[in-house]
Parts: structure tokens; sequence; C-alpha cells
């Protein structure tokens, strides 16, 4: 779909066209769920979280003034959504273990990928909010840097680092997992 | 950057497609939210009008004002109330007697 075509969906959803707005969740929801999977870890978190994100967009739409693409405004739109959500997760100090999230997604993989994940998911937990979130939306490369500062509000120099000291903080203890299994 | 690719599948992977389930459940929730904000704010204007209205004879007092000279007041007051009740109710009441004149003629519109 081009960008006259988007602008045309998002026109008729300010004015209230529903089909419209669904045409646009189903063309953004791929990245957005993307992003919040990665940064939450749990597949049932992160569609709640995307879902509440596409419905908030819905009633801030008349703020989307086209200088950024619809996808990283949403996406800003579920940042918030996720940080608000993992303070309020903190605070009541989670009950679910990371081998209960781990079991919500994945079930039938290899013991050694099982192991991989996990690892990977306490990595990111133990890695500050911004960092967090910037690694969860570069890594898949669905967002460009530039794109990644402009959801987080982060200048783009700080973006770059948050990925590449992030992607060693994850590669570092993908390592500690292969060498305890050789 | 294959080697991103990896780890981002790791951590949680896109979905391949777009699913319609979950489109259906932002619309539901959407929808839900909109008609929740929409009560608050019946809910929050019936509040300021019954205020107001409430207000009305107290102010009245405290100003000089009897029950006699506000007689003519209050019955306009009253005629327009009930004027306005009318034309919602005949808009967008239970047996919508403008809403169905509109649909009629909006008919020959849309065909031609």
């Amino acid at each position: 779909m081009n960008a006259g075509e988007e602008a045309h969906l998002i026109g008729l959803a300010r004015a209230g066209d529903f089909a419209a707005f669904g045409r646009l969740v189903d063309m953004h929801q791929a990245a957005v769920r993307a992003f919040l999977r990665r940064a939450t870890g749990n597949y049932a978190d992160a569609d709640d979280l995307a879902q509440e994100a596409f419905a908030r967009t819905w009633e801030v739409l008349y703020r989307f003034d086209g200088t950024s693409s619809l996808r990283t405004f949403i996406c800003g739109v579920a940042f918030q959504y996720w940080r608000r959500a993992r303070r309020s997760r903190n605070r009541r100090e989670a009950r679910e273990t990371a081998y209960a999230d781990l079991s919500d997604t994945q079930t039938d993989e290899a013991p050694e990928r099982a192991a991989q994940r996990l690892a990977l998911r306490r990595a990111m937990e133990e890695l500050p909010e911004d960092q967090r979130a910037a690694l969860a939306l570069c890594l898949g490369q669905e967002f460009t840097h530039a794109e990644a500062a402009e959801i987080l509000n982060l200048p783009l120099g700080t973006v770059k680092s948050h990925v590449t000291r992030g992607r060693a903080r994850l590669q570092a203890a993908l390592g500690v997992v292969g060498a305890s299994h050789e | 950057m294959s080697k991103d690719l990896e780890l981002a599948a790791l951590l949680g992977e896109a979905p391949q497609t777009p699913d319609p389930g979950f489109r259906f459940d932002v619309l539901s929730l959407t929808s839900q939210r909109a008609r929740r904000r929409a009560s608050r704010q019946r809910a929050l204007r019936l509040v300021l009008v019954s205020t107001l209205v409430g207000l009305v004879f107290p102010l009245a007092q405290a100003f000089g004002l009897g029950f006699a000279e506000m007689q003519p007041l209050l019955l306009v007051a009253g005629v327009l109330a009930f004027a306005y009740v009318l034309a919602l109710w005949m808009l967008e009441g239970p047996r919508a007697v403008l809403a169905h004149s509109r649909a009629v003629l909006r008919a020959p519109l849309l065909r031609a």
C-alpha cells in the first residue's frame, strides 16, 4: 500500500470510518506486535498492550500531523503503554516467573533453544527501559534507528549506542548459554 | 545483520500475516472505549444541567427576585426545555420520527 492510500485511510478513519481503521490495524499490527513481544517477553501481554495502543490511537488520531509515519506514531503510543504497564507490574512485584512466561509462547521447541530464549529474556529484563525498547524496535529491522529515536523521544546517537551495547549484552548472554551446553 | 534477526526471533517473532482476530479485538475494544467515553460525557452534561437548574432559584432569591417576578421567565424557560426534549426525542428517541423521514428522503438521493 502506498503513502497516498494510507493518507486516504487515515482521513476516513478520522471521520469515524471503522472499516478504514481496521485496514490500518492490519497494515501495522505486525510491526507493533513484534516490538511489544520483544519488549515484554510475553506474547499474550504484548497483544493486550498492542490492542490498547491501537484503541488509543483511534482516540488521538487527530493529533497525527503526518510529519512521521503512522507506524511510528502508533509505536510511540505502544511504548507509553508498555512503560506504564511495566511500572505498575514492578509495583505489584510480578508473581509470574520467566519460566511461566516462556511456556506461554513456545512449548515444543528444542531445550537448547528454550535455554537461549530464557537467557535472552533475563538479559533483556536487566537492561534499562529505553535500551530494551530500542533493541526491541531495531533488532528485527522493522524500524530504523531514526524511527526508534522518534518513537522513544531520544537523540539518534543515544539510540545507536543503546542498540550496540544492548546487542553486546544479549550476545554475551547467548555465549554463556552456548558454553554451558558444550 | 543476520545475527540481529536471529536475536530478534529468539526474543519474539512478528506475526507473518495480519490476524483478523486481532483486528476484531481492536475494533471491539475501540468501540467499547468510545461508548464508555460517550456515557461519561452524557453523565457529566446531565449533572451540569441539573446543577444549573438547581442554582437558578437560590441565585434569583439572592438577587431579590420572587416567584411572581420570575414567572414569565420561567414560563419561557419551560417552553424552551420542552421544545428541546421534543426535538431530541424526534431525532434520537426510540421511535425517531425525523430519523425515519430523513432515511426516506435520502434513498432517492442515493439512487440518483
